[in-house]
């Protein structure tokens, strides 16, 4: 039994956090799909792309590391900074989601005009004033 | 009945999938690398060369700002267009829209007395804070380079400051409506040239595009010309993601009516 224990707190250690980003990934999908409102989905996509930034950003951490912020002659071993890769490539993906989620609102307005509602049943079903 | 039925099988069914995924992940995610393990591909290969030359080739302290705006610079250019891209396209789906009319300046003003953004003291805080925002933006922007900051931020930072300005009511001053939004999308257009413009001096100067070291201006060395094509860069990258924030603000403000 602690056998099992310490195999699991081995595990967390060195892969729970992949673990947390797939949890995160799983219930955006979840909403995505489930829910009924248009901006909740607009929201779990947001959840989304949190969880594949999460993800991303795991890769570039490193034992013992520190901040990739460095003095000229100070890099002594590649090894004591934190890779700059990951982070870089995350935050113009962090910029490119604020423009998703802009072009989403106002996509969302619009529908909220036409059918006067953002719920999918009414807007697809009989409850909306369109069709 | 019926639907509600469907939904909830098909919610069912789609939860069984996660749950298969996640213990599918579980058991092939040893091929996974360690949190933290010096050894994995992604630190080994090019980030290495990162992290050693950064400094030495273009005077940047903050090797991220160094990958960002130099070594793929590429990458962070067409970014901003797509920044672009996706102000000019929230500005066209919503310009079908119209306006809410405007309100005369006493209508205005009854209408603030009545609903005001949080509350006499909260207004004039943010009207305190507002420049204070402003002056760490700047800071935010000049220590992308030497310490933790960089363009998108001090970008969100103005943008901020502007949105605290804008939506704080105003009773002493008379409303100009101007077109904020044509304003706000000509920044964004005015940031993404100016980065565009970095790129293309250098080919003035005997070099290929976004090859910051032969920028025309005179410098000691090409590391500093390095951290001035940076610092430029930084500078258009503001004023696009600035710009664009503020269209996609202006836009939505001028067509949503706070009284429903």
């Amino acid at each position: 039994m602690t056998e099992l224990i310490d195999n699991l707190e081995y595990f967390l250690a060195d892969r729970g956090i992949y673990m947390l980003a797939l949890i995160l990934f799983g219930i955006s999908i979840y909403g995505m799909v489930c829910c009924g409102n248009l901006l909740k989905k607009l929201m779990c996509m947001n959840m989304m792309q949190v969880a594949i930034i999460f993800f991303f950003l795991t890769f570039g951490q490193k034992e013992g590391a520190t901040l990739p912020v460095a003095l000229a002659g100070q890099v002594t071993s590649p090894d004591a900074y934190i890779n700059p890769l990951p982070h870089a490539l995350m935050l113009t993906a962090i910029v490119v989601s604020l423009g998703t989620t802009g072009v989403g609102l106002a996509l969302l307005m619009r529908i909220k005009d036409i059918y006067g509602t953002i719920e999918e049943e009414e807007i697809t079903g009989k409850g909306g004033k369109l069709r | 009945m019926e639907e509600r039925k469907s939904r909830r099988r098909l919610a069912a069914g789609l939860l069984l999938v996660i749950l298969l995924v996640g213990i599918g992940a579980v058991r092939v995610g040893k091929f996974l690398p360690t949190v933290g393990a010096l050894d994995t591909p992604a630190n080994t290969n090019i980030s290495q060369y990162y992290i050693s030359n950064a400094v030495a080739d273009t005077h940047a302290h903050n090797i991220v700002t160094a990958v960002l705006a130099d070594y793929r610079g590429f990458d962070t250019l067409f970014e901003t267009c797509v920044m672009l891209l996706s102000g000019v396209a929230v500005w066209t789906i919503l310009s079908a829209k119209e306006k809410v009319e405007k309100r005369t300046d006493k209508e205005m003003i009854a209408y603030y007395r009545t609903s005001i953004f949080g509350s006499m003291l909260m207004d004039g805080a943010f009207r305190i804070v507002v420049p204070i925002i402003l002056i760490y933006g700047m800071y935010v922007l000049f220590h992308g380079e030497i310490s933790l900051g960089g363009g998108f931020q001090a970008g969100a930072l103005l943008a901020c400051a502007y949105m605290l300005n804008r939506i704080v009511p105003k009773f002493d001053v008379r409303r100009k409506q101007k077109a904020r939004e044509e304003l706000g999308i000509i920044t964004a257009g005015l940031g993404a040239f100016f980065f565009a413009l970095t790129g293309v001096l250098p080919m003035f100067n005997g070099g290929r595009f976004m090859e910051l070291g032969k920028l025309p201006f005179p410098a000691a060395s090409e590391a500093e010309l390095h951290a001035d094509g940076i610092l430029m860069v930084e500078i258009g990258v503001m004023i696009c993601v600035a710009g664009v924030i503020i269209t996609i603000l202006e836009v939505v403000l001028e067509r949503t009516d706070f009284d429903d």
